[in-house]
């Protein structure tokens, strides 16, 4: 049973509870900490400010890819982490497994000035995570001065002439797509024939490749040591090879290439919601995202930040167009564990062929 | 008399049993039950939500042995595991003779530290210090390149050669110590006893000191192997491409989610490493020699 004092708290808990959607617009001090799961290098311009205006802590864990995110929360536990960062279907398969919880977007100040695209829920109206940032996948970087003058092409890259200069990011998903675009599929599942012709495909690449690499830091420094002079990329990952001064081109293959996303999500169970929500609407505010822009290269998901941006910035993200890019590029999504599972066993196979 | 004499015994039980059982029981718990967990796991599947189905099943086994890349890869991390176990014993056995014969005591210790004071830092950073060393535009190239002895550089990094390399680095100290234990041991009085029968310096090492550290050297292969075969980290770093090792399927296996396959991979591993140590055990007859009981 209750005493009046605890009935008098609980009320006054339940009234601030009621409260919370609009506390973060008043730059509500929220105080305690927030443990946070992202990608190395990709959130972490952000968080001083965030520090600064929520009087909140954050620790911040990082993964080399989704799937080792999925496992790091599988692995603690439900209880531990507050938000993670997943994008290009990884927030589906998260929900299946219950890793995440759906987002209340009307506790997000900031939302209602994203891109129409990213406001939309997904089919069921749930909102499973919140754009952060976006782009394109699936590209070419290159090295014009090896490669003796421009490429746009997959059959360019797999002509011949840059033999045992190639280099391939090692994730089945990734190389599924790019050999579906070289193969002249379209993205989407794939048929026995398709796997197959996916599978000849890369038999015929895979010779001509050099190495293997896990990610696009990785991809910079072979690069920059002449190990490899063509590679796959996403347009961050070049951005950010660039501004380390790598003598590098990009090209938007003309077979076709992918467009991807990525953003914060409620860990199921999350033990700081408040801060959570707080630092959700912090990672979409127009500053965060215009920093974004600065930092990192990728392009932001909220359009206000664009005035915030000078227009070198504008025009090297190519935000000006962002709104036409998007109603007519194809977003990466989840395709199922079988289909996972068989990109992975036609891309081990690949590899296998070469040993 | 008798009656003394069996509760005697029956004492000494007792004492074996209580000192065993806190080895027995962390052996239980922290190696047991996450096996036999695995094992579980292998007979379960993963449907395409990627909800684990919890009936038994041989489906993961089944691919295993139907698809040439599972065994064929297991195949070649083995063959790659012996070469770096050869590779370490080559280098391991003439230092740690070496060390032991010709260096003088109070130097003996420091050496056998320098050689495995490497072994505190990070294989990652070990293993990304040989990136540096053999790539394209690194140290060794720049070396050749300097004195002349090539014309171009030497492409290393990325290669079969580069894996074995960076595992014998890292794997050297488990060969070094047990070799050099087994070594420091050696009684001086035999070896001294088979010169004056006339033996040579070449039939004395054969004939007796390596029979006699023969325990060790297998001790150092068997520490050796069976790491080496299950490696991913080293593969990925210095082979790249041609880096594909056993670990390797089954770490993707499980960043996958798919437990009941990489759990599946993981037990086909452990199976073959004791049916290794088994066919190693009953031709060398390693239990009585290690007991020293020949």
């Amino acid at each position: 049973m209750m005493n009046r004092r605890q009935m008098l708290a609980a009320t006054v808990a339940a009234i601030a509870i009621g409260l919370a959607p609009h506390a973060f617009a008043q730059d509500k001090q929220v105080g305690g900490e927030i443990n946070v799961l992202s990608w190395g290098n990709y959130i972490d311009f952000a968080l001083p400010a965030f520090e600064k205006k929520y009087g909140t802590k954050v620790n911040i864990d990082y993964y080399a890819d989704e799937k080792e995110a999925m496992n790091k929360i599988r692995a603690t536990g439900l209880g531990t982490y507050d938000v993670v960062f997943l994008g290009v279907g990884f927030e589906e398969v998260a929900m299946k497994q219950a890793l995440i919880d759906p987002i209340d977007v009307t506790k997000l100040v900031n939302f209602k000035d994203m891109y129409a695209p990213f406001q939309k829920p997904k089919a069921d109206g749930v909102h499973d995570h919140v754009t952060y940032s976006w782009g394109a996948n699936g590209l070419i970087a290159y090295d014009p001065s090896k490669t003796g003058g421009e490429i746009k092409s997959w059959k360019e890259v797999y002509s011949g002439k840059f033999k045992g200069r190639i280099g391939k990011i090692d994730k089945s998903n990734e190389q599924t797509y790019r050999t579906t675009f070289q193969s002249g599929m379209e993205y989407g599942p794939l048929t026995d024939d398709q796997w197959a012709t996916i599978a000849k495909t890369l038999e015929s690449s895979m010779p001509q490749v050099r190495t293997v690499y896990q990610h696009y830091d990785e991809m910079a420094q072979l690069l920059a040591a002449g190990e490899i002079w063509i590679a796959d990329t996403d347009d961050g990952g070049y951005r950010q090879a660039k501004a380390k001064g790598v003598n590098i081109a990009l090209a938007y293959p003309e077979e076709g290439f992918i467009a991807w996303y990525d953003g914060p999500c409620l860990v199921k169970d999350a033990p700081n919601l408040e801060a959570a929500y707080a630092f959700i609407d912090h990672m979409i505010s127009p500053e965060v995202q215009a920093q974004l822009g600065k930092e990192l290269g990728y392009a932001p998901a909220n359009q206000k930040a664009v005035a915030l941006m000078d227009p070198a910035l504008r025009a090297s993200l190519g935000v000006d167009e962002a709104e036409a890019n998007l109603s007519r590029v194809q977003f990466q999504r989840s395709l199922g564990a079988a289909y996972e599972g068989k990109a992975t066993e036609v891309w081990q196979k690949a590899k296998a062929q070469v040993q | 008399m008798g009656k003394q004499g069996a509760s005697g015994r029956l004492g000494e039980k007792g004492q074996l049993a209580f000192l065993l059982l806190p080895p027995l029981l962390t052996l239980l718990v922290l190696f047991v039950a996450p096996i036999s967990l695995l094992a579980v796991y292998g007979f379960w599947a993963l449907d395409d939500n990627y909800n684990i189905q919890e009936t038994f099943q041989l489906t993961q086994y089944r691919k295993i042995a139907n698809d040439p890349l599972y065994v064929g890869t297991l195949l070649t991390s083995a063959g790659m595991a012996l070469m770096t176990t050869v590779g370490a014993l080559l280098l391991a056995l003439p230092l740690a003779y070496y060390i032991v014969r010709f260096v003088s005591p109070r130097w003996r210790a420091l050496l056998v530290l320098a050689l495995i004071v490497p072994g505190w830092v990070s294989v990652l950073i070990r293993t990304y210090s040989w990136n540096l060393v053999i790539g394209e535009s690194g140290l060794m190239n720049w070396l050749l390149l300097s004195v002349g002895i090539v014309d171009e550089p030497i492409k290393l990094l990325f290669t079969k050669a580069s894996v074995i390399i960076g595992l014998i680095y890292i794997y050297l100290p488990y060969m070094l110590v047990p070799i050099y234990a087994s070594i420091e041991r050696l009684d001086n009085s035999i070896l001294e006893a088979a010169e004056n029968l006339g033996a040579g310096p070449v039939r004395r090492f054969i004939h007796v000191t390596l029979p006699l550290i023969a325990p060790g050297i297998v001790a150092g292969c068997i520490i050796t192997f069976i790491p080496a075969i299950g490696e991913y980290v080293v593969p990925n770093m210095l082979g790249g491409l041609k880096g594909m090792m056993y670990g390797n399927l089954i770490t993707t296996a499980f960043s996958n989610f798919d437990w009941p396959f990489g759990s599946a991979l993981s037990m086909v591993l452990l199976a073959s490493i004791l049916a290794c140590l088994l066919v190693v055990g009953r031709f060398l007859n390693v239990n009585r020699s290690m007991l020293g009981q020949e």
